[in-house]
């Protein structure tokens, strides 16, 4: 019996899937700031997974891209002071700030390890207003 | 082929036959398992265990994304305790040790054997996409992803053993032709099993919806050229079962005997090569993203 169950709830799950696009590895499926967003006065930064992830080979770094009045002639630079913790479920990454961004262009550079044990790479862009 | 996708490669290949060989021999009659294939056996075992340690630091260092030389012991010992993959990894390394005493110490350890080297084998789902289901799917997606691997690597192992026989001296024996009529039974539940945990495995890579799309993909090619050389060799089999095994059990002229002695030794050598192909394919497919072109 637990055979057909089995077999009824992947017929189910792949029925209620149809529509759905691929899903394999990891995912960001949402940020906060979001992504192209603008926002002010951001003291965290969340980055929200499709799937657990593995703490020890997930993370992100916060780098500044750009600066108001210095467009083009900024060069990247990694934020210090980003702490960086995955949340109970495993499925975010928080990383608080030792104080709010300055204004401008933001991304943050995630990576993350799925139970599929394949290393995923991306970035979310946001830019900071006065 | 990247360093990875050759270790993977030589773990299913090398942990297929180590199941694979006894599994088919026993399934298809030989009772107390062949005395030729012992230390051919211990072997694959023994070659698994620096395989498995490979293959594992390849992996880690894939994930922490860094180089072999750069990897991070703590983080090693992190994973291999707290991950599914590592332990996966542990366990694999702890049966093939078992496995390596009972073929050098049992005499007639066969079926023991066989359990330890199914476990070892059993154990590659967790790194792959199998691994990736959550909650009450997690389980049943890896038992699909167990059940083909065994019942392919039993495939593998048939067409080795087989040869073996085939390539024997003196003739084929009568244990030989009644070993390769009994796979026909054997075969055809190992193809139904393939076919239907393959499809399981699929749903749960990529929707039935998008499956058309799918196949543009890399993912998808190499999927494609997969199923073809499934295909093939489900051609070869239906070939040896319809035509050539009989033609080996005529007892008409010796040589319709001969003549199907002689086919069956190239046609299951070419599903063999199909085989190997199918494991390099393997090797690839389990760590490409089917979600990118």
């Amino acid at each position: 019996m637990h055979f057909f169950r089995a077999l009824g709830l992947i017929a189910l799950s792949a029925g209620l899937a149809v529509a759905a696009p691929v899903m394999a590895h990891t995912r960001v499926v949402a940020s906060s700031p979001a992504a192209a967003a603008t926002v002010s006065n951001v003291r965290s930064v969340t980055i929200t997974f499709n799937e657990a992830f593995m703490p020890a080979l997930s993370g992100l770094e916060i780098v500044m891209t750009g600066m108001p009045g210095m467009a083009g002639h900024h060069p990247a630079m990694k934020m210090a002071g980003v702490k960086v913790a995955p949340s109970a479920d495993h499925k975010s990454l928080v990383a608080t700030l030792a104080r709010p961004l300055t204004a401008g262009t933001y991304d943050v550079n995630w990576h993350a390890v799925g139970n599929d044990t394949h290393r995923m790479t991306g970035k979310v862009s946001f830019t900071v207003r006065k | 082929m990247t360093a990875l996708e050759l270790a993977r490669f030589a773990l299913y290949a090398d942990l297929g036959l180590a199941f694979g060989v006894p599994a088919a021999a026993i399934l298809t009659g030989a009772r107390h398992g062949p005395p030729v294939l012992r230390p051919f056996l211990v072997g694959t075992a023994v070659l698994g265990l620096p395989l498995s340690m490979i293959g594992y630091l390849l992996l880690v260092a894939q994930m922490a994304g860094t180089g072999i030389g750069d990897l991070d012991w703590q983080l090693v010992r992190d994973l291999t305790i707290n991950s599914a993959v590592g332990m996966a990894f542990a366990v694999r390394v702890v049966v093939l040790c078992v496995a390596v005493a009972i073929g050098l110490i049992a005499r007639r350890g066969q079926v023991w054997w066989t359990a330890c080297a199914g476990i070892a084998l059993a154990t590659l789902a967790w790194s792959g996409h199998a691994a990736a289901g959550e909650g009450a799917l997690a389980l049943p997606r890896l038992g699909a992803d167990i059940a083909h691997l065994l019942a392919s690597s039993i495939w593998l192992g048939a067409l080795v053993w087989f040869l073996v026989q085939l390539w024997r001296r003196g003739g084929t024996s009568n244990d030989t032709k009644a070993a390769l009529t009994r796979f026909a039974g054997v075969g055809s539940v190992l193809v139904m099993v393939l076919g239907a945990t393959g499809l399981v495995n699929l749903w749960f890579v990529a929707p039935v919806g998008v499956w058309a799309n799918l196949a543009l993909t890399d993912y998808g090619k190499l999927l494609v050229l997969k199923l073809v050389l499934f295909a093939g060799m489900l051609a070869l089999a239906a070939l040896n079962r319809f035509v050539l095994v009989p033609m080996l059990n005529s007892s008409g002229s010796g040589e319709d005997a001969r003549r199907g002695r002689l086919g069956l030794r190239l046609s299951i050598g070419l599903e063999l090569c199909a085989a190997c192909a199918i494991l390099a394919l393997v090797a690839s497919l389990g760590l490409i993203d089917p979600g990118s072109a």
